[in-house]
């Protein structure tokens, strides 16, 4: 799988996969669109699952990888290279990220990222917007998640919200959600595998439906599942931020910072906010937490 | 299979399941990619209030702790045109828009989902009424007016839908002591293990107190519930209870006591398909007994006591034809059973059943307008069919506002008593109600139109309701003469009414400390068959509803309520109706992981005020409360 360009001025990129197809292809397609549309053929590409990427030579001059795997690859493929070629990760989980980033290469700034997932203070201001009578926001977190809660508990506090935090523990995931519903006036999703997965989601929202909890998530598969709203970044859009990074990295400048990313889509589910008695438009409220983010 | 085995099948999927992967596994972007099934799918959540067919008022948990109130009747005070009178201290009723006597009998009252009447007396459904714990109760959804169309016959003066706790939602164990003036002795505790798969709570509660001033009207009720909630899949709900009930009281004028008691069972089952449609089940079964159950008229006495059992199995599905049109339809089967030689005169069982077939068209023309267009057809064994129709029409004028208009018809079937009544003392020599069976279904005819204005950022509900109620073939069997043997000793079609008003209730939050509520209702009785109707309910009700925060621990209430005379159906005495003001301070604290309430109420706070009768008196009561939460 690998693109040619008609003139190759002597700059290759890898763009390293975690999986084929998806969301990765996607995010990678979005990627190159953005280099390509202002930078015609410049860059001669090549596309292919990480694990294709056998040879750290011939050296490439940028290398992307797409998802956590990848990220693990490309760095385990660059570790005894002197001068490893800038990597840029996109689509992963700040968590994921930072947990396998090499710290050397981070402060090099030849390593960086855009994230797949929002940053605290846009999810809260979300919540500010959306559901300003709310004053008790409640996040259940387990061994994953609870690295969230000094950052979502500031941003709370910067807007005079409560953060309500109940940690899973022992127990399991019941009696945490149970104390958390008593005194949760809307439920923030935080990926964690050990609290949100496709087998505890249901229990979750029937469980804070019951009591009229909102939940509010992070992925398209919730508001459909039946939370009120989710908000994140779709592949393209986090592709075409790393698109735009790797464009200074063209430019000959260091890899900026890892960061979030910029663009983001809420949406809705109508049904839910009917049920509920709320009126709620994604495109609008997305459009005043563009407002309220920009400096 | 052993017992063990069953144990382990049954424990198993709840233990493991929610333990399962605790920081097994690592974050990474397949969390946010991946698929989830759609868990509230629309036929899972519940209307909005500016779409239900029908004026609504919902009593929440927090309403419910904040009124202070001990039993049901006390929380139907906060619902606009509510009446609430009692029979004697011990015996509360309570309709919507007054016309009760006695026998509390036009209302429908549903404990989640199950219909909760007296099969032997008349569908009184206050003894039942009383088997409640208000600690186990989630909300109470009132809907006010006729709804025969949705809810059969018998939902005649409105519906009273009662939904409780679901077994994971409360908390592991619970106490709860109230002790005070007038011998208020309340007491309950509650039990509660498993989670979201599978969960149970056990409840069992003692209630009493000396009832009214100079009668002998001592009330004590004794229960006991067990609910289980399980979801064997995402898919589906499925929800068991089962308790018992008795209601003991004195007999106002003698030193004696009766005695309701009744055993019930119900299962329902619910699933959720992946298309978006209901499928719902529901059975229950129910028993009483009345036990020394004596009435006295002009000093004669006549027993009345005996058995009823009743079986009911319904059916529901909805599903949504097309976008923007959805059908709810189904059907029900209901056996009604009645031994009691003291007010039948036989000493065979009586029977009854009762079909019903029933569908609702919810139609979406326009983002703005909803259509609801339902009907439900019954067969009775005894007094044949009836169809109840229903049409409404919403209008969304802005997403706050909410016009309504609506007209339907609405039936109440007599019962085994009405039809089959053969009453006797051995003190008369004739029965004092002979019923013959000619009697029809009562009829209601309603039409009205409503708004409902959900003014958010003032925090503001405004619900208006305006209403002409036309019964007609109104039953008729108290008020006989037991002087002398009369034809109308039976039970007929006699009266007929219309009642024309409008209510309001005000939902105001001026800020996050403050709740006021403001229910009033003006109601005229015109078209009457007797003087003595005109009076059936009162003309004039208002209530004022303030709930006020002070801190995270204090919080304090006011109920204020008020309203014209009015006289119970039959009874000529007219009663006066005084004001009644409930007052409660309650004090909220933690120790360790158990949370507590302390309260202080006071009912009717301003001094007694007539009630029932002219010669009885609802007390002034205060009262201290104890809840603990573990």
């Amino acid at each position: 799988m690998t693109y040619g360009s008609a003139w190759a001025a002597g700059l290759t990129a890898w763009v390293a996969l975690s999986d084929n197809g998806g969301v990765h292809s996607e995010a990678a397609e979005a990627l190159r669109a953005e280099v390509e549309q202002t930078q015609p053929g410049r860059v001669e590409w090549r596309v292919a699952h990480w694990s294709l990427f056998r040879e750290p030579s011939p050296k490439p001059q940028l290398v992307v990888a797409v998802g956590s795997a990848a990220q693990r690859g490309m760095q385990e493929l660059f570790a005894g290279d002197g001068a490893p070629p800038p990597l840029l990760v996109v689509l992963v989980p700040r968590l994921a990220f930072e947990r396998i980033a090499d710290p050397v290469r981070l402060r090099a700034g030849s390593l960086s990222a855009v994230f797949l997932d929002q940053p605290a203070a846009r999810q809260i201001e979300l919540i500010r917007l959306a559901l300003p009578a709310v004053r008790n926001v409640g996040v259940v977190v387990g061994g994953e998640s609870r690295g969230f809660v000094p950052v979502l508990e500031k941003a709370a506090r910067e807007r005079n919200l409560q953060l309500i935090v109940s940690l899973v523990g022992q127990n399991g995931l019941f009696p945490a959600l149970q104390s958390l519903l008593a005194d949760a006036d809307v439920l923030l999703a935080q990926p964690d595998p050990s609290v949100f997965n496709s087998q505890t989601v249901a229990n979750i929202l029937t469980a804070a439906y019951r009591r009229q909890i909102p939940l509010i998530g992070f992925s398209p598969a919730y508001a459909r599942a039946g939370a009120l709203m989710s908000l994140y970044s779709t592949p393209a859009q986090v592709g075409a931020r790393g698109g735009e990074v790797l464009r200074q990295a063209l430019a000959g400048k260091a890899l900026p910072p890892p960061q979030w990313p910029r663009e983001y889509v809420v949406n809705i589910n109508p049904d839910v906010a009917r049920s509920l008695g709320l009126t709620l438009d994604g495109v609008r409220l997305g459009e005043l937490l563009r407002q309220k983010e920009r400096p | 299979m052993s017992r063990r085995l069953l144990f382990a099948v049954l424990s198993a999927p709840t233990f493991a399941w929610f333990s399962a992967g605790v920081g097994a596994q690592e974050l990474s972007e397949k969390d946010y990619f991946g698929d989830l099934p759609v868990v509230l799918s629309v036929s899972r959540l519940s209307q909005p209030l500016s779409e239900t067919p029908g004026a609504v008022t919902i009593l929440d948990r927090d309403t419910i702790r904040r009124s202070g109130a001990r039993d049901i009747f006390d929380l139907l005070r906060l619902v606009p045109g509510f009446v609430i009178g009692h029979v004697n201290g011990a015996n509360p009723v309570a309709n919507y828009h007054g016309d009760f006597d006695a026998l509390n009998r036009r209302l429908q009252v549903f404990v989640d989902g199950r219909s909760i009447y007296s099969t032997l007396l008349a569908g009184n459904v206050s003894h039942a009424m009383m088997g409640l714990v208000l600690d186990d109760i989630d909300r109470i959804e009132v809907l006010r007016g006729s709804n025969s169309a949705g809810y059969g016959a018998n939902a005649f003066s409105g519906v009273v839908n009662v939904v409780t706790r679901h077994a994971a939602d409360v908390p592991k164990a619970s106490a709860s002591v109230a002790l005070g003036e007038n011998g208020i002795a309340d007491r309950s505790v509650r039990a509660a293990w498993g989670d979201e798969r599978m969960a149970f709570r056990l409840t069992a509660a003692r209630s009493g107190d000396n009832g009214f001033d100079k009668a002998i009207d001592d009330k004590r009720v004794d229960q006991l519930h067990l609910r289980g909630d399980l979801a064997p899949s995402s898919r589906d709900e499925l929800m068991f209870s089962l308790g018992s009930v008795r209601h003991q009281w004195g007999a106002t004028d003698e030193l004696r006591s009766e005695n309701w008691r009744n055993a019930y069972l119900q299962a329902r089952w619910v699933r959720h398909a992946e298309d978006g449609s209901e499928l719902r089940v529901n059975t229950s079964f129910d028993e009483e007994k009345f036990v020394d159950q004596v009435f006295v008229f002009s000093g004669r006495r006549f027993r009345a006591d005996g058995t009823g059992r009743r079986f009911s199995l319904e059916a529901e599905h909805a599903v949504g034809l097309a976008d923007g049109l959805r059908l709810v339809w189904g059907g029900q089967w209901r056996h009604e059973e009645v031994r009691s030689p003291d007010l039948l005169y036989v000493q065979e069982s009586q029977t009854t059943e009762l079909r019903r077939l029933f569908g609702n068209i919810e139609w979406r023309p326009h983002a703005r307008w909803l259509i609801n267009a339902g009907a439900m057809w019954e067969e009775h064994s005894v007094t044949g069919p009836h169809t109840a129709p229903r049409l409404s029409a919403h209008f969304h004028a802005t997403p706050e506002q909410t016009f309504r208009i609506g007209t339907t018809q609405a039936y109440r079937v007599p019962t085994i008593y009405e039809l089959r009544g053969d009453w006797r003392s051995p003190d008369l020599p004739w029965p004092l109600v002979k019923a013959t069976g000619r009697i029809k279904p009562e009829r209601m005819v309603v039409n009205e139109i409503g708004y409902l204005g959900q003014f958010r950022s003032l925090g503001l509900t405004v619900d208006l309701r305006g209403f002409e109620e036309t019964g007609s073939s109104v039953a008729r069997y108290f008020g006989f003469k037991s002087t002398a043997p009369v034809a109308s000793n039976d039970v007929v079609n006699m009266d007929a009414y219309r009642k024309r008003g409008w209510e309001s209730q005000l939902r105001w939050k001026p800020r996050a400390e403050t709740q006021l509520l403001f229910n009033h209702t003006v109601l005229r009785v015109l078209s009457i068959t007797k003087e003595s109707d005109r009076y059936i309910a009162p003309s004039h009700m208002s209530s004022l509803v303030w709930f006020e925060s002070l801190s995270e621990r204090w919080d304090w209430s006011l109920a204020y309520h008020i309203g014209g005379p009015m006289t119970w159906g039959g009874v000529k005495d007219m009663l006066e109706t005084q004001p009644r003001l409930d007052l409660r301070l309650a004090h909220r604290f933690k120790a360790g992981a158990t949370q507590g309430e302390v309260a202080f109420v006071t009912q009717s706070a301003t001094g007694r005020y007539q009630d029932g009768d002219p010669t009885r008196y609802f007390p002034r009561r205060a009262f201290v409360s104890l809840r603990l939460d573990y």
